[in-house]
């Protein structure tokens, strides 16, 4: 493969952020701000964290596709990626299948025998 | 900022972003047309793309987005179908135009790369998206 392995690492990294972020503003959203609207009253709450996670799952989804479509991607681990976003705690499945995808490309950087992705 | 001002940015980001994204399809798609191997001028021609794409395109994108959002909860539109329709389709041409973006940087860093068959039809399914969009958008009809 011709293609830099540095420059997918690089981006498999951000997206591993990416959906870090991405899940946890579904959580805040999902586990606070909504229960306050509900049972407290507060409306405020999801009117500001709503937008705030809506940007963050749009460059999440940005990310998700750039990545795909400049690297070998199956359809599972696709939908493994978007599924994850969509459900609370859902990031903790696609971070560990990035932690996989970038151990597995950081061994194939030449001059590399192995070791941290990270 | 009042509403008109917002609005009036919304639309200038939103050209800005959909005009980069068909410089994109027409990029690749020539690109896929061609043969593998890349000349230095169309190499030349697609990190100029591409950077155009980083300065500009994709801020583009941010800030439609930021906007629209803006000018959503300054109206209440949020619960109106037609705004979550017009939403789902935003969504689709922000993939899009990650994707596009992704394939560029393949494209360039590698120059054996293969193209992407549906790169072709690419502009087309752009055009029409961003249509539906503005139809949805001035009706508002439902």
């Amino acid at each position: 493969m011709t293609y830099p392995n540095h420059t997918n690492l690089l981006t498999l990294r951000r997206l591993r952020a990416a959906a870090l972020v991405e899940g946890a503003t579904l959580l805040l959203l999902v586990g606070i701000a909504v229960p306050l609207k509900h049972l407290a009253g507060l409306p405020s709450a999801v009117s500001v964290v709503g937008p705030i996670h809506g940007m963050v799952f749009l460059s999440y989804l940005w990310m998700v596709f750039n990545a795909v479509s400049s690297q070998s991607w199956t359809g599972r681990e696709i939908g493994r990626m978007l599924g994850g976003a969509l459900v609370p705690f859902g990031a903790l499945f696609t971070v560990s299948l990035l932690n996989r995808k970038l151990s597995l490309l950081a061994t194939q950087e030449p001059g590399n025998t192995g070791g941290s992705a990270s | 900022m009042s509403f008109l001002w917002i609005k009036a940015f919304h639309i200038v980001a939103m050209v800005t972003w959909i005009g980069g994204m068909l410089m994109l399809c027409l990029l690749l798609g020539t690109l896929s047309r061609a043969p593998v191997l890349r000349l230095p001028q169309e190499r030349r021609l697609m990190f100029m793309v591409r950077r155009w794409d980083r300065t500009i395109t994709t801020p583009a994108m941010v800030l439609t987005w930021i906007l629209g959002l803006a000018m959503a909860l300054q109206t209440g539109w949020l619960a109106m179908p037609w705004l979550q329709v017009k939403l789902s389709l935003a969504l689709a041409l922000a993939a899009s135009h990650g994707m596009l973006a992704g394939k560029l940087r393949q494209m360039t860093g590698d120059a054996a790369s293969p193209p992407w068959v549906g790169l072709r039809f690419a502009a087309g399914a752009t055009m029409a998206t961003t249509a539906l969009i503005a139809v949805l958008v001035v009706l508002k009809p439902f």
